[in-house]
């Protein structure tokens, strides 16, 4: 055996090739996962780093966003969600740009928005406002961060509250009950407000409580709801020992009056009288019709040729008879194929009959309606040759004989068994439909002391009930005084009894009544109780028919009111109130749709088709000036009631002016807050627009006008004179200077001609600066020389926010050895809004 | 004698030795690995180095701002002086306040350290491999705001590579 022996002999084999290659497979193997773990441990690192470096961003933005005056902090109008975060971090592009910040070679994004919050009513959760709502004074700012990391979106969202210093925090509970003063129990939807301040109210919730939230001090509070009178008293909201004290109000009940009266439908025509024969001869025969309704109703088209209402005889077997005229006359103002509004019509069998002039004849002579036996008569109407309802009907039978079923309503008929001959209609009898009087059936005869004056349209649908037999024993063979205009009105209680009909009253404090049949024979009656002393409007709807008259109610009086419904309608009805934010009615306040008005207790009432509609009261301010316009939605069916759909407006009064940057030129985006003199509490605040100008709508009173300049500005004058806004003025404050505004300074620091990674020191000052930076404390702060300062970024960057004027630049560069280094750049002139580039800042 | 006379110059048959061409590609090869691999070495230790003082310094540096600025808010700002610890530091490179809990703080910058002293504890170091700290008042008029802002170096002596981080911050005083 030798020392060196490098031979290779049979028993020494090196490694195989397979086993090489296991070795390096496990090596590998080993390898990898401690690859993969320092991965993940890396990872862990980064994720760690990469969280607490959002934070810090985010932070950071929030400490400048709440730098920012509570005013000049812009309110996000249209949030966008920025794609791929959940839950959504939202964007505000107008306000808030987007900024993309690397930190450690990561680029992170940054969002802004901002939005008025207010305490929610349920309790202590807050809630955001839509953007355009008064001032809440409190917003919420929500900085959000977004990352990527391992293509996995990342996100951080800071969110913080900033109050609005000058407004009086609501911190005190005002709380209370409202009660009826007679019956101690609680009135409830009573608005309950302080009068120096309308913006803090309640409604009275069913047990009469009501609670809102004021900042302390003396306060008028004013109770007030429709059937009550109202109450003020003044209130404290917090006593010596800065408990909240409540305010228990009882209310009076305003006097009320009953309203009793019966509908009627009146809007088709009616048989009112039907004669056999005059003086015996068979052809002299007529049926006479009445239009009981508000407008004119066609019986005949292009003379007498096209059928539209049709007169038909019924005879005992059922055989029908139709009477067409041939020919017509006006007679007493009734035309041939016309009947008026609350006029007669005669349609006879000749031209002229009993010595008058008929509407219009059928054929004469003629003996379609047979004397002295069973029969009927029937009204329908055809519309071009096609039936469409029968209007009416009257069957009348003699002693042993019924009258024809075809002609029957309610399948009865009236019975004729008087008479001198054998019953039915005898010669100078008639039978007439009946007026309705409220207790007794009376026939329309002249002369008998109750006739037509009451009208002869009572049709309940049951012949029985609607006919009485006359013997014109004075008649001589002549139709006296049958179409007299002097009896052709309807003023009494007649028409088809509207059963179910609905009637109310505006006066904000009746309920609704139904019509229910009463009385023998029945007609529909109402009762509406508690109605409001005051004139109010009455309505009644059954169906698609619609009425509403005026009536003026009196303590404890009870007031009968027929209601007749003629009119045809699609429409469905809204009423409601119009008050103001008291609860004071408003009169002669335009509302719209539908062009209704107020009437002098502030109801309105509107016949609306089918559908959504947006009621406005006081469109553009036109019909009460001094108050602004407000709209409620409300659903409208056909034939219903919406009823108290009440709308408050506030009044409208204005404040105006404008803020500017130098006198002249317009300074937008200026926040202007509206002090009340009085209190000098805020009361509402508005942007300037593009041209400087403010315009806010307040309620009457005095007040002054305060723009807010950011932090150095100066606004010159610093608030308006207090100017004095009656209803509907707008009223000028001041045209104020808001100035030195801020510009900017911007640029890149250099050192040979590359920019300076390393932070460089940069102050701009109006002064002078000679050797070392002074010291910066209490002393120089307030010394008026302002001093601004920045340092350069990771890209040598920098952005000073100056006012306008013109600056020295002082620049120091620590370099690698410690040693700091100035520069200096004079004269450098900032327009405000603008930037101004110094990039000469190099080393 | 004896040992090189035991020596065979040629290789015997059957003990199958190098050649002399194959020790020369042997040594040929050796020469290049051992050419390039202090190269390969020294980059990779530069970039361990390198990653090493980034997240070193990286991490200093949030550790050191979120101290200022957590102290710094709770300062009373007429209470704040800025000025430079001595006359060869940076200027506004140290801070002074006193905090609405009473303590007085001080965070400065001396040489390449950043120091910190409470009341009259001893100072500390709060952080090295500072290149320079400035803290600027945005506007000197308003003492409620001001900008943090630390630059951290650390060099590497290999290749004269730096790594470094700036970090500036917006500090909201909350009192006045």
């Amino acid at each position: 055996m030798t020392f060196f022996d490098f031979s290779h002999t049979r028993n020494n084999r090196g490694f195989g090739l397979v086993e090489l290659m296991v070795t390096i497979a496990l090596l590998s193997i080993g390898f990898l996962a401690a690859v993969s773990a320092f991965k993940g441990l890396s990872m862990g690192i980064f994720k760690t780093k990469t969280k607490s470096l959002a934070v810090n961003l985010a932070q950071e933005k929030m400490e400048v966003l709440k730098d920012k005056s509570y005013y000049r902090l812009r309110v996000t109008s249209a949030p966008v969600a920025v794609p791929g975060t959940d839950p959504a971090v939202y964007s505000d592009a107008g306000n808030y740009a987007e900024e993309t910040v690397y930190v450690g070679g990561i680029p992170f994004f940054r969002y802004a928005v901002v939005e008025k919050v207010r305490k929610s009513a349920s309790g202590g959760a807050l809630e955001a406002v839509s953007w355009n709502e008064v001032d809440t004074g409190l917003k919420r700012i929500s900085v959000g961060v977004v990352w990527t990391e391992a293509d996995e979106k990342k996100q951080y969202v800071l969110v913080n509250l900033r109050e609005n210093p000058s407004r009086a925090a609501a911190t005190v509970s005002m709380e209370g009950t409202v009660a009826d003063a007679a019956t101690m129990f609680p009135v409830s939807d009573a608005i309950v407000s302080v009068v120096e301040n309308p913006s803090w109210r309640d409604r009275t919730d069913s047990s009469g409580r009501y609670s809102f939230n004021l900042s302390p001090g003396n306060y008028t509070l004013r109770a007030s709801s429709g059937p009550y009178f109202s109450d003020s008293r003044l209130g404290r909201s917090v006593d010596l020992s800065n408990t909240p004290l409540g305010t228990n109000f009882t209310l009076t009940k305003k006097a009320n009056g009953t309203v009793t009266g019966t509908v009627w439908i009146r809007n088709h025509p009616v048989i009112s009288q039907v004669g056999a024969t005059l003086g015996g001869l068979d052809d002299e025969e007529f049926v006479e019709l009445y239009n009981p309704s508000t407008y004119s109703i066609t019986m005949y088209n292009s003379v007498f040729s096209t059928r539209k209402f049709v007169v038909k005889y019924v005879d005992i077997v059922g055989n029908e008879t139709e009477l067409n005229p041939i020919g017509g006359t006006t007679y007493n103002g009734v035309g041939g194929q016309i009947i008026p509004a609350n006029g007669f019509y005669l349609l006879a069998s000749k031209n002229p009959i009993g010595g008058v002039q008929s509407n219009a004849y059928y054929n004469a002579p003629a003996d379609r309606i047979p004397k002295e036996v069973a029969g009927g008569i029937v009204l329908c109407e055809y519309d071009g040759g096609v039936f469409i309802s029968t209007w009416d009907a009257v069957a009348w039978g003699r002693s042993g004989y019924s009258g024809p079923p075809k002609a029957r309503e309610g399948n009865s008929y009236f019975t004729l068994t008087a008479g001198p001959g054998h019953g039915g209609l005898a010669p100078d009898e008639t039978i007439e439909r009946i007026a309705y009087a409220t207790s007794t059936l009376v026939s329309m005869e002249p002369g008998t002391g109750v006739h037509r004056a009451l009208g002869n349209a009572y049709d309940d649908d049951v012949s029985a009930d609607c006919w009485v037999h006359h013997d014109h024993n004075d008649w001589a063979g002549t139709l006296q005084n049958w179409n007299n205009p002097a009896f052709e009105f309807v003023t009494g209680e007649t028409g088809t009894p509207a059963n179910g009909a609905y009637i109310f009253a505006d006066d904000g404090m009746s309920n609704t009544a139904v019509a229910a049949p009463t009385g023998t024979p029945p007609r529909a009656q109402y009762t509406l109780t508690s109605v409001a002393t005051g004139t109010w409007t009455l309505s009644a709807s059954s169906g698609t028919l619609y009425i509403s008259t005026g009536i003026t109610v009196s303590a404890s009086g009870s007031f009968q009111k027929p209601l007749h419904l003629s009119s045809t309608t699609d429409s469905g009805y809204v009423s409601g109130k119009v008050s103001d934010i008291s609860g004071t009615p408003i009169p002669a306040v335009n509302v719209v749709p539908g062009g209704g008005t107020t009437d002098p207790s502030g109801f309105y009432r509107l016949a609306l088709g089918e559908g959504l509609h947006n009621i406005t009261a006081n469109p553009g301010s036109l019909s009460a000036s001094e108050y602004v316009e407000a709209s409620v939605q409300v659903n409208v069916t056909r034939g219903q009631i919406a009823s108290g759909v009440d709308i408050t407006l506030s009044k409208g009064g204005g404040v105006r002016g404008r803020v500017t940057s130098d006198g002249t030129n317009a300074l937008p985006d200026v926040p202007v807050s509206i002090f009340d003199s009085g209190t000098a509490l805020e009361v509402t605040n508005e942007l300037t627009d593009s041209q400087g100008y403010f315009e806010i709508a307040v309620p009457t009173g005095s007040y002054y006008a305060v723009p807010i300049g950011e932090y150095g500005e100066v606004v010159t004058p610093a608030q308006s004179g207090v100017v004095t806004v009656t209803g509907g003025a707008t009223v000028y404050t001041s045209t104020f200077t808001v100035g030195p505004a801020v510009g900017y300074i911007s640029g890149t620091v250099t050192a040979g001609g590359q920019p300076i990674p390393t932070g460089v020191l940069i102050v701009a000052t109006t002064g002078t600066i000679t050797g070392m930076l002074p010291d910066v404390d209490a002393t120089l702060r307030s010394s008026g020389l302002v001093y601004y300062m920045a340092t350069s970024g990771g890209t040598g960057r920098y952005t000073l926010s100056v006012r306008n004027g013109t600056y020295n630049l002082y620049a120091w560069y620590t370099d690698a050895s410690g040693n700091a280094t100035p520069r200096s750049l004079t004269g450098v002139t900032v327009n405000p809004g603008q930037t101004t580039t110094a990039d000469e800042l190099t080393w | 004698m004896v040992i090189l006379g035991r020596l065979p110059l040629r290789a015997p048959r059957g003990l199958g030795g190098f050649t002399m061409a194959e020790l020369m590609v042997v040594v040929a090869i050796m020469g290049i690995i051992f050419s390039i691999a202090p190269k390969v070495l020294m980059s990779t230790h530069r970039f361990f180095a390198l990653s090493l003082a980034r997240s070193e310094i990286q991490r200093d540096a949030r550790t050191s701002l979120n101290m200022i600025n957590r102290q710094l808010r709770q300062a009373k700002a007429s209470t704040v002086t800025v000025s430079r610890h001595a006359s060869d530091q940076p200027p506004y490179s140290k801070v002074e306040f006193q905090t609405v809990a009473g303590s007085t703080l001080t965070f400065w910058q001396n040489g390449h350290d950043l120091m910190m002293k409470k009341d009259s504890s001893n100072s500390r170091l709060l952080a090295k491999n500072i290149r320079n700290v400035a803290f600027a008042y945005t506007q000197t008029d308003n003492d409620a705001i001001m900008s943090v802002a630390v630059t951290f170096e650390k060099r590497i002596y290999e290749g004269k590579s730096k790594s470094l981080q700036t970090a500036v911050e917006k500090v909201r005083i909350m009192n006045d």
